[in-house]
């Protein structure tokens, strides 16, 4: 049985710090259930607040419920056959974690986001069902098209009436994010084929769907990448024999330069795309819509200009309103999706928050000490790591590495330099740019940290990322000469596998430095050290 | 008049069984202990063609 460690009277003091919610310190950890991240009680954040929460909890539940109503015999199947989707159900769970200790306007920018991600994903998974062979072949099943999901879906939007789905960002890159424990088991799957294992754990996972055969069969095309990194190259085959059904479909692979920074390899890119654009001409039997393709650019402009408008006011104020994890992962789907109607009515109301804040001067993240950014590739399964440092010791993560792909403005005047952006966008795509595509990302990361006036750098680090180990000696030699500026906090990580590095490791490390290099006491004590292995 | 009061009535009580439900996370918790061990089970259960 649950019991409050910390009495109300304690933890509020007054009526109205209950009332309110904005009792000076939260005690997040007491609300979670012994060993687990579970609450054993949702979190009570004033009743103004609580009550908001409470709806966006609700219409999460009935936005789900609509994936199942729209054909409940067919989503029953799909939930039958598909371990992977399973996961879904811990939606709300997540939510939760990307929602503690929000208040005001970033619970409602927050919940913004998060409506957003979640709308487009149960849409894109009733697409993905609802054309899947394996559940029975409909009139939807040609007319998807699906690719991989580092590479953005843009051209996708030059033939109206077909869909495109990044199949493995749902089957599998989301798994860690919703339950920590899937990821580990399609790891495994991979390895017992003979897989090693001391590799990135992302393409790991991917080939573990391939190797259970649990890629939905949908459409008669398939395009790969060979984005972002050689790790992700090494699950193509497996990938190609599990989504082409042995090569049964057509493939195209996507290539894509790797010096994104050369400027002979931009001609080569806008070459890629026109070859990309021809092979889907001849295969789907349509003949490519401009139109409809810049529109679809100006909309991502619009997004992308809200999105600069939102950074400005991170880098000069106290007043950006999404909280780390959240801006994170919002900028990574948008990435992958698009400015598409949901991400354009998101940007939307997240301009009018962010407007409200530095009109009326709203700080809301009051407990920030520190600002941070946060570098190199984050993990999935401790994604909501960033937001625990805030509310554990007040720093903030102002900006991330990921936020910053894809937010290049596409010149739609000109079809030539149109495509040339377009080539750059896809060159510049997640960990190309800062990881895996150069060694700029060095510089890279301390021109950021300035521009976002950080005095803190949390810099990830994936044990099974061969790229970054490479460049270990190269970052420790930088952090050296920029010490008197920036403080450097590694966060050791294996991105989708929590068994290699759990999330305590991760916080274990952050406190020691915490706590012996900065000598500072936690905002909320109850969040320095909780076992949460049995959580999801 | 009656009917409105009933329907009031009705109303507050999903909205309070709702709240309690959101409130003691008893949503994550049905779905941590019974639907997901379920579902494991049965996935466990079936036998998969392994290919590579």
């Amino acid at each position: 049985m649950w019991k409050r460690k910390i009495s109300l009277k304690e933890q509020y003091g007054t009526w109205e710090h209950f009332i309110r919610g904005d009792e000076p310190c939260h005690y997040l950890g007491q609300r979670l259930l012994e060993g687990t991240n579970f609450y054993a009680r949702r979190e009570w954040r004033g009743v103004r607040d609580t009550a908001y929460a409470f709806a966006h909890w609700l219409k999460l539940w009935i936005t789900m419920a609509g994936l199942v109503l729209r054909n409940p015999v067919r989503v029953a199947m799909a939930f039958w056959k598909y371990r992977w989707l399973s996961a879904y159900l811990g939606t709300p769970m997540m939510v939760d974690r990307w929602l503690e200790g929000d208040r005001g306007t970033a619970l409602r920018a927050d919940t913004a986001a998060i409506e957003c991600m979640i709308s487009e994903t149960v849409d894109s998974l009733w697409k993905m069902i609802r054309a899947d062979r394996r559940l029975g072949e409909t009139k939807w099943t040609e007319k998807t098209i699906t690719f991989d999901y580092t590479l953005p879906k843009h051209i996708l939007y030059g033939f109206p009436g077909y869909e495109g789905i990044n199949m493995p960002q749902y089957c599998a890159f989301m798994m860690p994010l919703l339950r920590k424990q899937l990821g580990c088991y399609y790891i495994d799957q991979t390895i017992s084929c003979g897989i090693p294992g001391d590799m990135c754990t992302l393409p790991m996972l991917e080939t573990g769907v391939a190797v259970d055969n649990e890629y939905p069969d949908v459409g008669n095309i398939w395009l790969t990448t060979n984005t972002p990194c050689d790790a992700n190259m090494m699950d193509n085959n497996a990938m190609w024999r599990a989504i082409s059904n042995e090569g049964q479909k057509a493939v195209f692979p996507f290539t894509i330069p790797m010096m994104y920074d050369d400027p002979t390899t931009r001609e080569l890119g806008v070459h890629e795309i026109y070859e990309g654009i021809a092979f889907m001409e001849e295969h789907l039997g349509q003949k490519f819509n401009w139109e409809t393709f810049v529109q679809h650019l100006e909309n991502t402009n619009t997004f992308n200009k809200g999105s600069h408008e939102r950074w400005d006011i991170y880098a000069n104020t106290d007043f950006g309103t999404l909280n780390p994890v959240v801006q994170g992962m919002f900028r990574i789907y948008f990435y992958q999706h698009g400015g598409n109607k949901y991400f354009l009515k998101a940007n939307r109301k997240l301009l009018k928050i962010f407007e409200k804040c530095v009109r009326n001067e709203i700080r809301p993240f009051p407990h920030a000490r520190h600002r941070a950014l946060a570098w190199s590739c984050g993990s999935t399964y401790n994604a909501n790591v960033i937001l625990w440092l805030y509310n554990c010791w007040g720093v903030l993560t102002v900006i991330n590495m990921d936020s910053l792909t894809g937010h290049n403005l596409v010149d739609t005047e000109d079809r030539d330099l149109m495509m040339g952006d377009l080539a750059d966008w896809y060159a510049r795509t997640p960990m190309r740019t800062h990881t895996v595509g150069g060694n700029r990302h060095l510089m890279q990361m301390w021109e950021t940290a300035e521009k976002f006036n950080c005095d803190i750098i949390i810099m990830y680090d994936d044990i099974g990322c061969k790229g970054m180990a490479g460049a270990q000696g190269l970052l420790e030699e930088e952090i050296r000469k920029h010490r008197d500026r920036f403080h450097v906090i590694w966060l050791p990580h294996s991105l989708m596998d929590c068994r290699i590095v759990p999330s305590s490791e991760g916080r274990k490390a952050v406190n020691q430095y915490m706590q012996n290099i900065l000598h500072e006491e936690p905002i909320d004590p109850t969040l320095v050290d909780f076992d949460d292995e049995m959580g999801w | 008049m009656k009917t409105a009061a009933k329907l009031l009535g009705l109303g507050s009580a999903a909205l309070a069984a709702l709240f309690a439900v959101y409130y003691f996370n008893l949503d994550m918790k049905l779905v941590r202990s019974v639907v997901v061990p379920l579902l494991d089970r049965h996935y466990d259960s079936v036998h998969r063609e392994q290919t590579l």
